[in-house]
């Protein structure tokens, strides 16, 4: 049986242990907040391009042609032609002490990874799946280290102009995401998302539909002008979505396994500590009967 | 006749919403006035100068705005931009060398970069007018 002394040197450090995972839990608290806040804010935005691209819809959806846009012959229409490549945007926290928030984001790439025979290459955004993927000598196009310290619009900017740009240029013939999404603070979901090439009826919604309330609208310049400037910030849009719901998910995971880690400590320590008393308890019974008996000898 | 109502959305927060008499915007092809009784429009926007009168009166207003979109309809002037700064929130003399780097940054690069620099460029310049009429 362990030491009185033992004991408390335990009860101790597990007592350290659940102030950090309790201040862990809290920070989180306070970053989950405001990743929140930052996804509201996008919002309005999202609302007004939708409109936006929904008017365009009536007009222009049979005859424009555009690079990023799937072909107007439908799906696979050009993809003969393609590099038989696919590059998948893996979206992990930098940090860990947060649950399976990276773990499953990994497995579902190696799983998609596997349905690719080989054809897909990685680029990794936050250093757990970069060291990840690095250490297993998966094939990457690059990795992102640290997005997540300073995330603004501009990060979003600079990977969509890369990955647009690669996917123009031939290189690729469809961009994935995989990511947790931010459902709610207690649950995210790893989610597969095609990013390019932009799927026709997501930008122009259906012609059916956006026909109805169709109007004479000036377009100033061209419906495929406008279209041209648009798509790519469509992209640029997407990919700053799936950041924002990448940080949010994890801060929320964090937060989760932080609670149940303190909760777990706390558990521990009443554990020991009943632990504790009782050997102590068991330690001065057992020298009271010492001196009784020794008291009871000397009368005898 | 009735106002316009101006709707400034970024992608990071939703700016204004106010009713005005009349809006001047920064289109591609030009410059463009939107009075109330405006036809449906839809317009890709340069970077520059947004301008707006606001109807309970005071000084007309200055917006920068970087390269967007803008949609009128039913007298609502919307308008999508990835960064807006009214006037006077803008620091002219940052605004001045912010500017200027990037213009010499544009002297440098090479013909195909300077595409994508065009924009960032513009849009520096446009603060630094926009920041003048604070």
């Amino acid at each position: 049986m362990a030491s009185l002394i033992d004991l408390r040197r335990r009860i101790r450090t597990v007592k350290n242990t659940q102030q950090i995972t309790k201040a862990m839990k809290m920070v989180a608290a306070a970053k989950l907040r405001r990743a929140q806040d930052q996804i509201l804010a996008t919002r309005p935005y999202a609302l007004e391009l939708r409109k936006v691209t929904e008017h365009l819809a009536a007009v222009a959806a049979g005859e424009v042609e555009h690079p990023l846009l799937t072909p107007a012959g439908g799906e696979g229409a050009a993809a003969e032609a393609g590099s038989g490549k696919t590059l998948v945007l893996v979206v992990t926290g930098d940090k860990g002490l947060c649950g399976a928030f990276n773990a499953h984001v990994q497995r579902r790439t190696e799983q998609e990874m596997a349905a690719l025979n080989g054809g897909g290459e990685i680029l990794a955004l936050g250093n757990r799946g970069a060291d990840f993927f690095t250490h297993r000598g998966a094939p990457m196009r690059g990795a992102r280290r640290g997005v997540f310290k300073d995330l603004s619009y501009a990060t979003a900017q600079e990977l969509a102009a890369e990955i647009s740009k690669a996917y123009a240029d031939g290189e690729y013939d469809a961009v994935y995401a995989v990511y947790n999404e931010f459902i709610s603070v207690l649950s995210q979901r790893v989610s597969w998302e095609r990013l390019l090439p932009i799927a026709r009826e997501d930008v122009l919604g259906d012609e059916g539909a956006s026909a109805n309330g169709h109007r004479d609208y000036l377009y100033e310049p061209s419906e495929a002008e406008i279209l041209n400037e648009l798509l790519p910030r469509f992209v640029t849009f997407q990919i700053y979505r799936v950041l924002l719901e990448s940080q949010a998910a994890e801060h929320a995971a964090r937060m989760t396994a932080m609670d149940s880690a303190t909760k777990n400590a706390g558990e521990l320590i009443d554990t020991l500590t009943l632990q504790y008393n009782r050997s102590r308890q068991a330690e001065i019974t057992t020298e009271l009967i010492e001196v009784v008996s020794g008291a009871n000898a000397l009368e005898g | 006749m009735a106002g316009l109502n101006l709707i400034l959305v970024t992608h990071a927060e939703k700016l204004l919403e106010i009713e005005c008499s009349d809006v001047g915007l920064p289109g591609r092809k030009g410059d463009m006035g939107i009075l109330p009784g405006h036809a449906a429009l839809i317009s890709t926007l340069r970077p520059g100068e947004l301008s707006y009168q606001p109807t309970e009166g005071g000084a007309r207003r200055f917006v920068a705005v970087a390269p967007g979109f803008c949609e009128v309809a039913d007298d609502t002037v919307t308008v999508l931009t990835e960064t807006a700064e009214p006037a006077e929130d803008i620091d002219a003399a940052a605004a001045t060398t912010e500017r200027d780097e990037l213009a010499a940054e544009y002297a440098r690069a090479s013909f195909e970069d300077q595409a994508g620099l065009k924009d960032r460029v513009d849009t520096a310049q446009a603060r630094v007018d926009v920041a003048a009429r604070a």
